[in-house]
Protein backbone atom coordinates (compact mmCIF):
# COMPACT_ATOMS: atom_id res chain seq x y z
CA UNK A 1 0.00 0.00 0.00
CA UNK A 2 1.47 3.53 -1.03
CA UNK A 3 0.60 6.14 0.28
CA UNK A 4 1.97 10.01 -0.64
CA UNK A 5 4.10 12.07 2.09
CA UNK A 6 1.22 12.84 4.51
CA UNK A 7 0.01 10.03 4.45
CA UNK A 8 -3.29 10.89 2.08
CA UNK A 9 -4.54 8.38 -0.62
CA UNK A 10 -5.88 10.39 -3.80
CA UNK A 11 -7.76 8.12 -6.55
CA UNK A 12 -8.56 9.47 -9.97
CA UNK A 13 -11.63 7.78 -10.74
CA UNK A 14 -13.56 6.72 -13.99
CA UNK A 15 -16.90 6.04 -14.67
CA UNK A 16 -18.32 5.03 -18.61
CA UNK A 17 -20.65 1.60 -17.84
CA UNK A 18 -24.08 3.23 -19.30
CA UNK A 19 -24.89 6.49 -20.07
CA UNK A 20 -22.93 8.94 -17.78
CA UNK A 21 -19.41 9.72 -19.00
CA UNK A 22 -17.84 10.58 -15.24
CA UNK A 23 -14.58 11.31 -14.08
CA UNK A 24 -13.52 12.54 -10.52
CA UNK A 25 -10.53 12.99 -8.15
CA UNK A 26 -11.72 11.37 -4.25
CA UNK A 27 -8.37 12.22 -1.23
CA UNK A 28 -8.93 10.20 1.95
CA UNK A 29 -6.66 9.68 4.72
CA UNK A 30 -7.17 6.93 7.71
CA UNK A 31 -8.86 9.16 10.56
CA UNK A 32 -10.63 11.83 8.35
CA UNK A 33 -14.03 12.10 6.18
CA UNK A 34 -13.22 11.58 2.91
CA UNK A 35 -12.81 14.20 0.39
CA UNK A 36 -14.57 14.62 -3.11
CA UNK A 37 -11.81 16.88 -4.89
CA UNK A 38 -14.11 17.15 -7.86
CA UNK A 39 -16.98 14.74 -9.81
CA UNK A 40 -17.46 15.77 -12.97
CA UNK A 41 -20.40 13.75 -15.05
CA UNK A 42 -21.40 14.28 -18.54
CA UNK A 43 -24.94 12.72 -18.82
CA UNK A 44 -25.84 12.06 -22.64
CA UNK A 45 -29.46 12.07 -21.72
CA UNK A 46 -30.38 14.43 -24.86
CA UNK A 47 -28.70 11.54 -27.15
CA UNK A 48 -30.91 8.52 -26.00
CA UNK A 49 -33.98 10.69 -25.62
CA UNK A 50 -35.22 10.35 -29.13
CA UNK A 51 -35.22 6.43 -28.59
CA UNK A 52 -37.40 6.29 -25.49
CA UNK A 53 -33.59 4.43 -23.84
CA UNK A 54 -30.17 3.96 -23.77
CA UNK A 55 -28.92 2.92 -27.00
CA UNK A 56 -25.79 1.20 -26.81
CA UNK A 57 -23.62 2.08 -29.77
CA UNK A 58 -24.74 5.64 -29.24
CA UNK A 59 -23.49 5.85 -25.48
CA UNK A 60 -20.01 4.20 -26.87
CA UNK A 61 -19.28 6.87 -29.48
CA UNK A 62 -20.18 9.96 -26.88
CA UNK A 63 -18.04 8.18 -24.37
CA UNK A 64 -14.84 8.05 -26.53
CA UNK A 65 -15.52 11.70 -27.68
CA UNK A 66 -15.85 13.28 -24.25
CA UNK A 67 -13.95 10.76 -21.89
CA UNK A 68 -10.25 12.96 -22.62
CA UNK A 69 -12.05 15.57 -21.66
CA UNK A 70 -13.78 14.96 -18.38
CA UNK A 71 -10.60 13.43 -17.26
CA UNK A 72 -8.70 16.65 -17.75
CA UNK A 73 -11.79 18.44 -16.19
CA UNK A 74 -11.63 16.53 -13.00
CA UNK A 75 -7.93 17.07 -12.53
CA UNK A 76 -8.11 20.79 -12.93
CA UNK A 77 -11.57 21.29 -10.97
CA UNK A 78 -9.59 18.95 -8.16
CA UNK A 79 -6.28 21.43 -8.34
CA UNK A 80 -4.37 17.86 -9.04
CA UNK A 81 -1.62 17.03 -11.45
CA UNK A 82 -1.53 13.38 -12.44
CA UNK A 83 1.44 13.07 -10.95
CA UNK A 84 -0.56 13.66 -7.49
CA UNK A 85 -2.68 10.70 -7.89
CA UNK A 86 -1.95 7.37 -6.04
CA UNK A 87 -3.96 5.43 -7.91
CA UNK A 88 -6.52 5.28 -11.08
CA UNK A 89 -9.42 3.27 -10.60
CA UNK A 90 -11.97 2.40 -13.50
CA UNK A 91 -15.44 0.59 -13.66
CA UNK A 92 -14.94 -2.41 -15.68
CA UNK A 93 -18.33 -4.04 -15.98
CA UNK A 94 -21.27 -4.61 -14.97
CA UNK A 95 -23.01 -2.17 -18.28
CA UNK A 96 -22.86 -1.38 -21.80
CA UNK A 97 -19.42 -3.07 -22.65
CA UNK A 98 -19.09 -0.60 -25.65
CA UNK A 99 -18.89 2.21 -22.18
CA UNK A 100 -16.69 0.36 -20.10
CA UNK A 101 -14.00 -0.92 -23.11
CA UNK A 102 -13.62 2.94 -23.58
CA UNK A 103 -13.04 3.52 -19.98
CA UNK A 104 -11.03 0.54 -19.24
CA UNK A 105 -8.94 1.57 -22.07
CA UNK A 106 -8.46 4.81 -21.17
CA UNK A 107 -7.71 3.99 -17.43
CA UNK A 108 -5.08 1.38 -18.30
CA UNK A 109 -3.51 4.18 -21.27
CA UNK A 110 -3.07 6.70 -18.37
CA UNK A 111 -2.00 4.09 -15.46
CA UNK A 112 0.54 2.97 -17.73
CA UNK A 113 1.55 5.87 -19.13
CA UNK A 114 2.11 7.39 -15.18
CA UNK A 115 3.39 4.24 -13.78
CA UNK A 116 0.36 4.61 -11.35
CA UNK A 117 -1.58 1.40 -10.03
CA UNK A 118 -4.93 0.53 -12.39
CA UNK A 119 -7.59 -0.74 -10.14
CA UNK A 120 -10.76 -2.39 -11.79
CA UNK A 121 -14.27 -1.63 -10.13
CA UNK A 122 -17.31 -3.24 -9.89
CA UNK A 123 -19.66 -0.54 -10.46
CA UNK A 124 -22.39 -2.27 -7.89
CA UNK A 125 -19.58 -2.41 -5.42
CA UNK A 126 -19.27 1.55 -6.27
CA UNK A 127 -22.49 1.85 -5.21
CA UNK A 128 -22.52 -0.30 -2.29
CA UNK A 129 -19.73 1.62 -0.79
CA UNK A 130 -20.63 5.07 -1.77
CA UNK A 131 -22.72 5.54 1.27
CA UNK A 132 -19.02 5.95 3.33
CA UNK A 133 -18.44 8.49 0.94
CA UNK A 134 -20.50 10.69 2.74
CA UNK A 135 -20.98 9.68 5.86
CA UNK A 136 -19.38 7.10 8.64
CA UNK A 137 -21.47 3.81 8.22
CA UNK A 138 -19.51 0.99 9.31
CA UNK A 139 -19.85 -2.89 8.35
CA UNK A 140 -22.15 -4.71 7.91
CA UNK A 141 -24.83 -2.59 6.38
CA UNK A 142 -27.75 -3.24 3.77
CA UNK A 143 -27.86 -1.86 0.64
CA UNK A 144 -30.97 -1.38 -1.70
CA UNK A 145 -30.10 -1.01 -5.45
CA UNK A 146 -32.68 -0.02 -7.63
CA UNK A 147 -31.69 1.82 -11.11
CA UNK A 148 -32.50 1.40 -14.66
CA UNK A 149 -30.72 -1.93 -15.07
CA UNK A 150 -30.52 -3.45 -11.14
CA UNK A 151 -32.81 -4.07 -8.91
CA UNK A 152 -31.31 -5.92 -5.72
CA UNK A 153 -30.34 -5.20 -1.38
CA UNK A 154 -27.27 -6.70 -0.46
CA UNK A 155 -25.72 -7.04 2.44
CA UNK A 156 -22.11 -5.40 2.48
CA UNK A 157 -19.43 -6.73 4.85
CA UNK A 158 -16.64 -4.92 3.52
CA UNK A 159 -14.62 -4.24 0.58
CA UNK A 160 -15.19 -7.05 -1.89
CA UNK A 161 -17.70 -8.98 0.21
CA UNK A 162 -20.83 -8.91 -0.21
CA UNK A 163 -23.99 -11.22 0.11
CA UNK A 164 -26.87 -10.85 -2.83
CA UNK A 165 -30.35 -11.11 -0.19
CA UNK A 166 -32.47 -10.29 -2.80
CA UNK A 167 -32.77 -9.31 -6.67
CA UNK A 168 -35.54 -9.05 -9.02
CA UNK A 169 -36.62 -12.39 -10.92
CA UNK A 170 -37.47 -10.18 -14.29
CA UNK A 171 -37.27 -6.54 -14.68
CA UNK A 172 -35.36 -4.01 -13.05
CA UNK A 173 -37.35 -1.43 -10.83
CA UNK A 174 -36.15 1.53 -13.17
CA UNK A 175 -37.27 -0.14 -16.24
CA UNK A 176 -40.70 -0.56 -15.07
CA UNK A 177 -40.73 3.29 -14.52
CA UNK A 178 -39.63 3.73 -18.11
CA UNK A 179 -41.57 1.45 -19.72
CA UNK A 180 -44.74 2.48 -18.14
CA UNK A 181 -43.74 6.47 -19.52
CA UNK A 182 -43.62 5.53 -22.92
CA UNK A 183 -46.93 3.45 -23.02
CA UNK A 184 -48.65 6.95 -21.16
CA UNK A 185 -46.65 8.82 -24.01
CA UNK A 186 -44.63 10.65 -21.13
CA UNK A 187 -40.85 11.42 -22.67
CA UNK A 188 -37.59 10.38 -21.72
CA UNK A 189 -36.37 9.33 -18.56
CA UNK A 190 -39.58 7.79 -17.98
CA UNK A 191 -38.87 7.84 -13.89
CA UNK A 192 -38.71 11.68 -13.31
CA UNK A 193 -41.54 12.01 -15.77
CA UNK A 194 -44.19 9.27 -13.86
CA UNK A 195 -43.33 11.20 -10.69
CA UNK A 196 -44.42 14.54 -11.89
CA UNK A 197 -47.27 13.37 -13.14
CA UNK A 198 -48.26 10.78 -10.65
CA UNK A 199 -48.23 14.02 -8.43
CA UNK A 200 -51.71 15.02 -9.39
CA UNK A 201 -53.26 11.85 -10.22
CA UNK A 202 -55.62 9.90 -8.08
CA UNK A 203 -53.11 7.02 -6.36
CA UNK A 204 -56.91 4.89 -5.72
CA UNK A 205 -58.05 4.65 -9.16
CA UNK A 206 -56.56 1.62 -9.83
CA UNK A 207 -55.45 -1.66 -8.29
CA UNK A 208 -52.55 -2.55 -9.91
CA UNK A 209 -51.27 -5.86 -8.77
CA UNK A 210 -48.12 -5.91 -5.78
CA UNK A 211 -45.70 -8.61 -7.05
CA UNK A 212 -44.71 -11.51 -4.75
CA UNK A 213 -45.89 -9.41 -2.29
CA UNK A 214 -46.66 -10.79 1.16
CA UNK A 215 -44.44 -13.97 0.11
CA UNK A 216 -41.16 -15.21 2.17
CA UNK A 217 -38.57 -15.00 -0.78
CA UNK A 218 -36.95 -11.37 -0.25
CA UNK A 219 -37.41 -11.07 -4.07
CA UNK A 220 -38.80 -8.55 -6.87
CA UNK A 221 -40.57 -8.88 -9.77
CA UNK A 222 -41.91 -6.44 -11.67
CA UNK A 223 -43.01 -7.20 -15.03
CA UNK A 224 -46.49 -8.62 -14.03
CA UNK A 225 -47.05 -5.41 -12.73
CA UNK A 226 -46.44 -3.56 -16.11
CA UNK A 227 -47.89 -5.69 -17.98
CA UNK A 228 -51.31 -4.83 -16.09
CA UNK A 229 -50.61 -1.40 -16.64
CA UNK A 230 -51.02 -1.66 -20.01
CA UNK A 231 -53.85 -3.83 -20.02
CA UNK A 232 -55.67 -1.02 -17.99
CA UNK A 233 -54.52 1.55 -19.69
CA UNK A 234 -55.10 0.06 -23.07
CA UNK A 235 -58.64 -0.87 -21.95
CA UNK A 236 -59.57 2.98 -21.46
CA UNK A 237 -57.55 4.80 -24.31
CA UNK A 238 -57.65 7.05 -25.68
CA UNK A 239 -56.41 8.53 -22.67
CA UNK A 240 -57.22 12.25 -20.89
CA UNK A 241 -54.38 14.06 -19.13
CA UNK A 242 -56.65 12.98 -16.19
CA UNK A 243 -56.16 9.16 -16.97
CA UNK A 244 -52.41 9.61 -17.46
CA UNK A 245 -52.31 11.03 -14.37
CA UNK A 246 -54.62 8.14 -12.46
CA UNK A 247 -52.57 6.07 -14.20
CA UNK A 248 -49.08 7.07 -13.08
CA UNK A 249 -49.90 7.65 -9.31
CA UNK A 250 -51.68 3.99 -9.00
CA UNK A 251 -48.43 2.55 -10.40
CA UNK A 252 -46.29 4.23 -8.44
CA UNK A 253 -48.39 3.64 -5.01
CA UNK A 254 -48.20 0.22 -6.23
CA UNK A 255 -44.22 -0.12 -6.79
CA UNK A 256 -43.69 2.26 -3.52
CA UNK A 257 -46.05 -0.42 -1.58
CA UNK A 258 -44.66 -3.47 -3.42
CA UNK A 259 -40.73 -2.43 -2.57
CA UNK A 260 -41.73 -1.75 1.63
CA UNK A 261 -43.17 -5.09 1.75
CA UNK A 262 -40.09 -7.00 -0.46
CA UNK A 263 -37.35 -4.86 1.28
CA UNK A 264 -38.80 -5.59 4.96
CA UNK A 265 -38.45 -9.09 4.96
CA UNK A 266 -34.24 -8.36 4.26
CA UNK A 267 -34.95 -5.99 7.55
CA UNK A 268 -35.89 -8.32 9.33
CA UNK A 269 -33.41 -11.01 8.30
CA UNK A 270 -30.77 -8.65 9.35
CA UNK A 271 -32.02 -7.54 12.35
CA UNK A 272 -32.34 -11.87 12.85
CA UNK A 273 -28.82 -12.32 11.55
CA UNK A 274 -27.04 -9.32 13.33
CA UNK A 275 -29.23 -9.34 16.92
CA UNK A 276 -25.57 -7.22 18.24
CA UNK A 277 -25.59 -4.55 15.81
CA UNK A 278 -26.48 -0.83 17.42
CA UNK A 279 -27.31 0.43 14.45
CA UNK A 280 -28.39 -1.32 11.19
CA UNK A 281 -28.51 0.89 8.59
CA UNK A 282 -29.99 1.01 5.06
CA UNK A 283 -28.48 2.68 2.23
CA UNK A 284 -30.51 3.15 -1.04
CA UNK A 285 -28.56 4.25 -3.98
CA UNK A 286 -29.57 4.13 -8.21
CA UNK A 287 -30.96 6.25 -9.75
CA UNK A 288 -34.61 5.80 -8.55
CA UNK A 289 -33.67 6.08 -4.94
CA UNK A 290 -34.38 9.94 -6.42
CA UNK A 291 -38.19 9.17 -6.30
CA UNK A 292 -39.83 10.64 -4.12
CA UNK A 293 -42.26 9.01 -2.90
CA UNK A 294 -40.30 5.96 -2.64
CA UNK A 295 -37.60 7.81 -0.77
CA UNK A 296 -40.36 8.58 1.80
CA UNK A 297 -41.88 4.97 1.93
CA UNK A 298 -38.26 3.36 3.00
CA UNK A 299 -38.05 6.47 5.37
CA UNK A 300 -41.09 5.30 7.19
CA UNK A 301 -39.85 1.76 6.67
CA UNK A 302 -36.80 2.34 7.88
CA UNK A 303 -38.14 3.99 11.53
CA UNK A 304 -40.70 1.04 11.79
CA UNK A 305 -37.93 -1.42 11.95
CA UNK A 306 -35.44 0.57 13.87
CA UNK A 307 -33.18 1.37 11.08
CA UNK A 308 -31.33 4.24 9.95
CA UNK A 309 -31.96 5.06 6.80
CA UNK A 310 -28.76 6.64 4.42
CA UNK A 311 -29.50 8.44 0.68
CA UNK A 312 -26.38 9.91 -0.52
CA UNK A 313 -27.43 13.11 -2.54
CA UNK A 314 -28.50 12.37 -6.05
CA UNK A 315 -25.19 13.54 -7.28
CA UNK A 316 -23.44 10.38 -5.56
CA UNK A 317 -26.77 8.02 -6.10
CA UNK A 318 -26.42 8.72 -9.89
CA UNK A 319 -24.10 7.11 -11.59
CA UNK A 320 -20.93 9.21 -11.09
CA UNK A 321 -16.94 8.71 -10.71
CA UNK A 322 -16.47 9.88 -7.40
CA UNK A 323 -17.76 6.47 -6.14
CA UNK A 324 -15.64 4.12 -8.42
CA UNK A 325 -12.48 6.14 -7.30
CA UNK A 326 -14.00 6.15 -3.51
CA UNK A 327 -14.39 1.99 -4.55
CA UNK A 328 -10.44 2.30 -5.55
CA UNK A 329 -9.54 3.57 -2.29
CA UNK A 330 -11.08 1.13 0.47
CA UNK A 331 -9.86 -2.02 -2.06
CA UNK A 332 -6.59 -0.46 -1.60
CA UNK A 333 -6.77 0.35 1.99
CA UNK A 334 -7.93 -3.05 2.83
CA UNK A 335 -5.21 -4.73 0.15
CA UNK A 336 -7.28 -6.31 -2.51
CA UNK A 337 -6.21 -6.50 -5.77
CA UNK A 338 -7.57 -7.76 -8.69
CA UNK A 339 -7.74 -11.54 -10.20
CA UNK A 340 -4.63 -11.52 -12.55
CA UNK A 341 -2.91 -8.12 -14.20
CA UNK A 342 -5.63 -5.77 -14.50
CA UNK A 343 -3.85 -4.24 -18.06
CA UNK A 344 -4.92 -7.66 -19.08
CA UNK A 345 -8.13 -7.44 -18.28
CA UNK A 346 -11.26 -7.09 -20.58
CA UNK A 347 -14.26 -5.46 -19.20
CA UNK A 348 -17.30 -7.38 -17.80
CA UNK A 349 -20.98 -6.46 -19.62
CA UNK A 350 -21.94 -9.38 -16.55
CA UNK A 351 -20.19 -9.21 -12.94
CA UNK A 352 -22.10 -9.57 -10.01
CA UNK A 353 -20.80 -8.62 -6.68
CA UNK A 354 -21.88 -12.13 -5.19
CA UNK A 355 -20.50 -14.30 -7.50
CA UNK A 356 -22.03 -17.17 -4.99
CA UNK A 357 -25.80 -16.24 -5.31
CA UNK A 358 -27.55 -18.11 -7.59
CA UNK A 359 -28.77 -16.33 -11.13
CA UNK A 360 -32.22 -14.74 -10.79
CA UNK A 361 -32.20 -13.15 -14.25
CA UNK A 362 -30.00 -13.72 -17.27
CA UNK A 363 -28.29 -16.53 -16.60
CA UNK A 364 -26.97 -17.37 -20.33
CA UNK A 365 -23.81 -17.78 -21.44
CA UNK A 366 -22.30 -14.66 -20.30
CA UNK A 367 -22.74 -15.67 -16.32
CA UNK A 368 -25.65 -13.68 -14.02
CA UNK A 369 -25.70 -10.35 -14.81
CA UNK A 370 -25.85 -8.97 -11.61
CA UNK B 1 10.28 12.79 -32.99
CA UNK B 2 9.22 9.58 -31.82
CA UNK B 3 5.57 8.28 -32.63
CA UNK B 4 3.87 5.33 -31.39
CA UNK B 5 1.80 4.15 -33.61
CA UNK B 6 -1.13 1.99 -32.77
CA UNK B 7 -3.69 0.17 -34.84
CA UNK B 8 -6.65 -2.09 -33.48
CA UNK B 9 -9.52 -1.22 -36.63
CA UNK B 10 -9.30 -4.93 -37.93
CA UNK B 11 -7.71 -8.16 -37.04
CA UNK B 12 -4.56 -7.21 -35.59
CA UNK B 13 -3.22 -5.64 -32.49
CA UNK B 14 -0.06 -3.27 -33.72
CA UNK B 15 2.32 -0.89 -32.04
CA UNK B 16 5.71 0.25 -33.04
CA UNK B 17 7.65 3.39 -31.98
CA UNK B 18 8.71 4.96 -35.27
CA UNK B 19 11.83 7.38 -35.35
CA UNK B 20 10.66 10.02 -38.05
CA UNK B 21 13.81 11.85 -37.82
CA UNK B 22 15.40 8.69 -39.18
CA UNK B 23 12.29 7.27 -41.29
CA UNK B 24 12.39 3.56 -39.90
CA UNK B 25 10.98 1.69 -36.81
CA UNK B 26 12.67 1.20 -33.52
CA UNK B 27 10.65 -1.22 -32.04
CA UNK B 28 7.53 -3.30 -33.59
CA UNK B 29 4.97 -6.14 -32.28
CA UNK B 30 1.98 -7.15 -34.36
CA UNK B 31 -0.14 -9.74 -33.60
CA UNK B 32 -2.77 -11.52 -35.43
CA UNK B 33 -5.18 -11.98 -33.08
CA UNK B 34 -9.42 -11.18 -34.53
CA UNK B 35 -10.19 -10.25 -31.19
CA UNK B 36 -9.45 -9.39 -27.50
CA UNK B 37 -7.55 -6.18 -28.46
CA UNK B 38 -8.59 -4.63 -25.20
CA UNK B 39 -6.68 -7.59 -23.33
CA UNK B 40 -3.89 -7.65 -25.47
CA UNK B 41 -3.15 -3.96 -26.47
CA UNK B 42 -1.39 -2.73 -23.50
CA UNK B 43 1.12 -5.88 -23.62
CA UNK B 44 2.11 -5.13 -27.80
CA UNK B 45 2.60 -1.67 -26.63
CA UNK B 46 5.07 -2.44 -23.54
CA UNK B 47 6.89 -5.11 -25.91
CA UNK B 48 6.76 -2.95 -29.36
CA UNK B 49 8.41 -0.28 -26.37
CA UNK B 50 10.95 -2.88 -24.72
CA UNK B 51 12.11 -3.68 -28.40
CA UNK B 52 13.08 0.02 -29.34
CA UNK B 53 14.93 -0.26 -25.88
CA UNK B 54 12.21 3.07 -24.94
CA UNK B 55 10.15 3.94 -21.88
CA UNK B 56 7.23 6.16 -22.00
CA UNK B 57 9.08 9.17 -21.50
CA UNK B 58 10.64 8.81 -24.94
CA UNK B 59 7.09 8.82 -26.72
CA UNK B 60 6.84 12.25 -28.47
CA UNK B 61 3.43 11.49 -30.29
CA UNK B 62 1.09 9.25 -30.35
CA UNK B 63 -0.78 7.97 -33.75
CA UNK B 64 -3.85 6.02 -34.12
CA UNK B 65 -5.88 4.13 -36.78
CA UNK B 66 -9.36 5.99 -36.70
CA UNK B 67 -11.20 3.10 -39.03
CA UNK B 68 -13.27 2.26 -40.76
CA UNK B 69 -13.14 -0.72 -39.38
CA UNK B 70 -14.61 -2.27 -36.07
CA UNK B 71 -16.37 0.12 -34.74
CA UNK B 72 -15.26 -1.61 -31.22
CA UNK B 73 -11.76 -2.24 -32.20
CA UNK B 74 -11.25 1.56 -33.23
CA UNK B 75 -12.65 2.54 -29.72
CA UNK B 76 -10.05 0.79 -28.19
CA UNK B 77 -7.55 2.13 -30.16
CA UNK B 78 -8.53 5.88 -29.61
CA UNK B 79 -9.44 5.81 -26.39
CA UNK B 80 -5.96 4.15 -25.64
CA UNK B 81 -4.09 7.42 -27.99
CA UNK B 82 -6.27 9.91 -25.71
CA UNK B 83 -5.55 8.25 -22.63
CA UNK B 84 -1.86 8.28 -23.20
CA UNK B 85 -1.69 11.37 -24.80
CA UNK B 86 -3.57 13.19 -21.80
CA UNK B 87 -0.98 11.32 -19.31
CA UNK B 88 2.22 12.05 -21.31
CA UNK B 89 0.83 15.63 -22.68
CA UNK B 90 2.03 14.65 -26.10
CA UNK B 91 -0.12 15.20 -29.22
CA UNK B 92 -2.14 12.95 -30.88
CA UNK B 93 -3.64 12.28 -34.45
CA UNK B 94 -6.32 9.85 -36.16
CA UNK B 95 -4.71 7.93 -39.41
CA UNK B 96 -7.75 6.13 -41.44
CA UNK B 97 -7.22 2.49 -42.24
CA UNK B 98 -8.56 3.96 -46.31
CA UNK B 99 -5.50 6.55 -46.05
CA UNK B 100 -2.77 4.19 -44.70
CA UNK B 101 -4.13 1.60 -47.62
CA UNK B 102 -3.37 3.40 -50.32
CA UNK B 103 -0.44 5.55 -49.01
CA UNK B 104 1.13 1.57 -47.83
CA UNK B 105 0.13 0.97 -51.45
CA UNK B 106 1.58 3.94 -53.78
CA UNK B 107 4.92 2.51 -54.56
CA UNK B 108 3.19 -0.63 -56.77
CA UNK B 109 0.81 1.92 -58.06
CA UNK B 110 2.79 3.30 -60.68
CA UNK B 111 1.63 6.82 -61.07
CA UNK B 112 -2.07 5.24 -60.90
CA UNK B 113 -4.50 6.60 -58.47
CA UNK B 114 -5.31 4.53 -55.44
CA UNK B 115 -8.34 2.79 -54.77
CA UNK B 116 -9.18 1.47 -51.42
CA UNK B 117 -11.63 -0.57 -50.75
CA UNK B 118 -12.79 -2.43 -47.57
CA UNK B 119 -15.83 -4.73 -47.28
CA UNK B 120 -18.17 -3.76 -44.70
CA UNK B 121 -20.67 -5.96 -45.16
CA UNK B 122 -24.40 -5.88 -45.37
CA UNK B 123 -22.85 -5.92 -49.39
CA UNK B 124 -21.66 -2.00 -48.80
CA UNK B 125 -17.92 -0.95 -48.96
CA UNK B 126 -15.73 1.83 -47.15
CA UNK B 127 -14.05 3.00 -49.86
CA UNK B 128 -11.74 6.41 -51.02
CA UNK B 129 -9.49 6.97 -53.73
CA UNK B 130 -6.18 8.88 -53.44
CA UNK B 131 -3.62 10.39 -56.36
CA UNK B 132 -0.26 8.90 -56.64
CA UNK B 133 1.05 11.67 -53.61
CA UNK B 134 -1.73 10.20 -51.36
CA UNK B 135 -4.05 13.16 -52.21
CA UNK B 136 -7.43 13.17 -51.58
CA UNK B 137 -9.90 12.78 -54.49
CA UNK B 138 -13.04 11.19 -53.19
CA UNK B 139 -13.11 11.01 -49.38
CA UNK B 140 -13.66 7.99 -47.39
CA UNK B 141 -17.46 6.83 -47.50
CA UNK B 142 -20.04 3.94 -47.18
CA UNK B 143 -20.64 2.85 -50.73
CA UNK B 144 -22.97 -0.10 -53.02
CA UNK B 145 -20.89 -1.98 -55.54
CA UNK B 146 -22.50 -0.42 -58.25
CA UNK B 147 -20.94 3.34 -56.74
CA UNK B 148 -17.33 1.76 -55.96
CA UNK B 149 -17.29 0.28 -59.92
CA UNK B 150 -18.37 3.95 -60.80
CA UNK B 151 -15.28 5.11 -58.96
CA UNK B 152 -13.11 2.58 -60.02
CA UNK B 153 -13.95 2.83 -63.88
CA UNK B 154 -13.51 5.82 -63.98
CA UNK B 155 -9.84 6.74 -62.38
CA UNK B 156 -8.51 3.15 -63.54
CA UNK B 157 -6.71 2.93 -60.44
CA UNK B 158 -5.11 0.48 -58.40
CA UNK B 159 -7.74 -1.26 -56.02
CA UNK B 160 -6.41 -2.32 -52.65
CA UNK B 161 -7.85 -3.63 -49.11
CA UNK B 162 -10.08 -6.48 -48.57
CA UNK B 163 -12.78 -5.13 -51.19
CA UNK B 164 -10.44 -4.60 -54.09
CA UNK B 165 -11.09 -7.99 -55.93
CA UNK B 166 -14.99 -7.54 -55.73
CA UNK B 167 -14.54 -3.59 -57.06
CA UNK B 168 -12.12 -4.68 -59.84
CA UNK B 169 -14.25 -6.99 -61.27
CA UNK B 170 -17.90 -5.19 -60.93
CA UNK B 171 -15.69 -2.54 -62.67
CA UNK B 172 -14.62 -4.98 -65.38
CA UNK B 173 -10.89 -4.55 -64.35
CA UNK B 174 -7.89 -6.95 -64.67
CA UNK B 175 -7.57 -8.90 -61.43
CA UNK B 176 -3.93 -7.50 -61.52
CA UNK B 177 -5.54 -4.28 -61.14
CA UNK B 178 -5.33 -4.60 -57.27
CA UNK B 179 -3.36 -5.48 -54.64
CA UNK B 180 -3.18 -6.04 -50.51
CA UNK B 181 -6.05 -7.47 -51.68
CA UNK B 182 -6.69 -9.36 -48.68
CA UNK B 183 -6.15 -6.80 -46.29
CA UNK B 184 -8.67 -5.11 -43.76
CA UNK B 185 -5.91 -2.52 -42.57
CA UNK B 186 -2.68 -1.31 -43.57
CA UNK B 187 0.95 -2.59 -42.28
CA UNK B 188 1.77 -0.38 -38.51
CA UNK B 189 4.67 1.38 -40.23
CA UNK B 190 2.55 2.82 -42.91
CA UNK B 191 0.27 4.32 -40.15
CA UNK B 192 3.29 5.82 -38.49
CA UNK B 193 4.68 7.32 -41.68
CA UNK B 194 1.82 8.81 -42.73
CA UNK B 195 1.20 10.63 -39.08
CA UNK B 196 4.44 11.79 -39.42
CA UNK B 197 3.70 13.29 -42.76
CA UNK B 198 -0.09 14.43 -41.85
CA UNK B 199 1.70 16.12 -38.66
CA UNK B 200 0.31 16.50 -34.93
CA UNK B 201 -1.58 19.90 -35.06
CA UNK B 202 -4.73 18.81 -35.56
CA UNK B 203 -7.74 17.71 -33.68
CA UNK B 204 -7.96 14.86 -31.26
CA UNK B 205 -8.14 11.55 -32.86
CA UNK B 206 -11.93 10.64 -33.61
CA UNK B 207 -13.48 7.27 -34.60
CA UNK B 208 -14.19 7.13 -38.75
CA UNK B 209 -17.09 5.02 -38.30
CA UNK B 210 -19.08 6.25 -41.92
CA UNK B 211 -21.95 4.16 -40.44
CA UNK B 212 -24.99 5.29 -38.29
CA UNK B 213 -24.94 3.53 -34.92
CA UNK B 214 -28.20 1.23 -36.20
CA UNK B 215 -30.73 2.95 -34.09
CA UNK B 216 -34.48 3.99 -34.79
CA UNK B 217 -36.68 5.53 -32.87
CA UNK B 218 -39.42 4.64 -30.93
CA UNK B 219 -42.78 4.40 -31.85
CA UNK B 220 -45.64 3.30 -31.07
CA UNK B 221 -45.59 2.10 -27.98
CA UNK B 222 -47.67 5.18 -26.59
CA UNK B 223 -51.49 4.64 -26.60
CA UNK B 224 -53.69 7.80 -28.08
CA UNK B 225 -54.67 10.38 -25.86
CA UNK B 226 -58.09 12.71 -25.87
CA UNK B 227 -57.93 16.11 -26.49
CA UNK B 228 -59.17 16.45 -22.47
Amino acid sequence: MMLTANGEIRVLGIETSCDETAASVVAWQDGSPPRILSNVVLSQLEEHAAFGGVVPEIAARAHVEALDGIVEAALAEAGTALDEVDAVAATAGPGLIGGLLVGLMTAKAIAAATGKPLIAVNHLEGHALSARLIGEVDFPYLILLVSGGHTQILLVEGPGRYERWASTIDDAIGEAFDKTAKLLGLPYPGGPNVERVAKGGDARRFDFPHPLKGEARPDFSFSGLKTAVRQAATAIAPLSDRDVADIAASFQRAIVETLADRVARSLERFRLEHPKSDAPTLVVAGGVAANGPIRAALLALCERHGFAFLAPPAALCTDNAAMIAWAGIERLWAGLSDEGDPMEMAPRSRWPLDAKAAPLVGAGKRGAKA
Amino acid sequence: MKILAIDTAAEWCAACLWDAGSGRALGTEARDIGKGHAEALMGVIGVALDRAGASWRDVEAVAVSVGPGSFTGVRIGVATARGLALALKVPATGVGTLAALAFEAAPLARGRPVLAVLDARREEFYAALYGPDGEVHAAPAILDLKAVAALAGLTKPLIVGSGARQAAAAAGLDPDATALANRRTAGIDSFARLAARQGFGGERPRPLYLRGPDARPQEGFALPRSGA
